[in-house]
């Protein structure tokens, strides 16, 4: 198997690990075996990736003002009249 | 897709999530406050790492949050919270993108296929590999460097945990072109990342 078949197989193989054919050429070409080394190493990285920042203050107030605008706040019935009154006093409370 | 690992979580003195979303279902706004308290970072981070762009995530933060009020009543505890909630602002991103037009979430039309396609062109040229050469910050640069169709696959999968089959179904494209996107965002970062390495060395 040469280097161009071995890389078109690329992601099958980092998927399933490939047949032997892909392990035998894997064993013996320090090329692709980097490849395939980097290709594993990004995935990895980037199962650890934590939730960066919290968004700025601006946005939630922007989700209250949101709720205010859909006019929710004057529902007789349903979550949304009574969530927006509440918010609405806690607003001007603070 | 990943969804956080406490099975309680605490909210509050007394509040549990589950009781939380119950409380918010009713109308109560200190517990919805809640939600977004305990949910907030991750759902910005998603949305920031899908767009690139600090404005576009607060608003889709925002609108994520405004769709998470109208739809809670409809939540019956199918699966978790979490994942229940960032499918839905997965959805408000990739509406957003479509309704701005732009060709990422045409997957089907993959970019410059000829070339992302073809062989290495480094067939041959032996490189260290990266482990161990690359740390948070430079990853999350290299992701955000990506073009966006590729961004938004790898983030998905590689970052968020969704399978293939969840991601064609979201963006309505096949499983294979879900796999063949993934495969050249990786490429494509593997070589952003050599790049940013060999920038850093010149330098020192």
């Amino acid at each position: 198997m040469t280097c161009v078949e071995f890389q078109k197989a690329l992601p099958y193989i980092i998927d399933t690990g490939g047949d032997a054919e892909h392990q035998a050429h894997l064993q013996s070409c320090p090329v692709c075996s980097d490849l395939v080394a980097d290709l594993r190493y990004i995935a990895e990285q980037a199962k650890l990736l934590v939730p960066m920042e919290d968004p700025p203050t601006r946005v939630w107030k922007g989700i209250q003002r949101g709720l205010e605008r859909e006019g929710l706040s004057g529902r007789s019935t349903g979550p949304g009249g009574r969530i927006l009154k509440r918010l609405h006093s806690n607003f001007v409370l603070s | 897709m990943k969804a956080l690992t406490q099975t309680k979580k605490i909210l509050a003195p007394g509040l549990s999530e589950a009781e939380a979303i119950e409380r918010a279902k009713q109308g109560d706004a200190i517990s919805f406050e809640a939600l977004y308290g305990l949910h907030k970072r991750r759902v910005y981070s998603l949305c920031l790492r899908m767009t690139g762009n600090t404005a576009e995530a607060e608003d889709l933060t925002q609108e994520a949050f405004l769709q998470l009020y109208r739809k809670i009543a409809t939540f019956r505890g199918e699966s978790a919270f979490s994942t229940w909630l960032h499918r839905l602002a997965v959805n408000v991103v990739l509406m957003h993108l479509r309704k701005k037009g732009l060709p990422e979430v045409s997957l089907e039309e993959t970019m410059e296929p000829q070339q992302e396609d073809a062989p290495r062109k480094d067939i041959g040229a032996r490189d260290n590999v990266l482990a161990g050469s690359i740390d948070r910050v430079n990853l999350e640069r290299a992701i955000e460097s990506l073009p966006p169709g590729y961004r938004i696959i790898f983030v998905l999968h590689d970052i968020e945990g969704y399978e293939h089959n969840e991601i064609a179904e979201m963006m309505g494209c096949s499983i294979g072109n879900s796999k063949s996107q993934l495969h050249k965002a990786r490429m494509k970062l593997r070589d952003l990342l050599k790049l940013s390495r060999a920038e850093k060395a010149a330098r020192h």
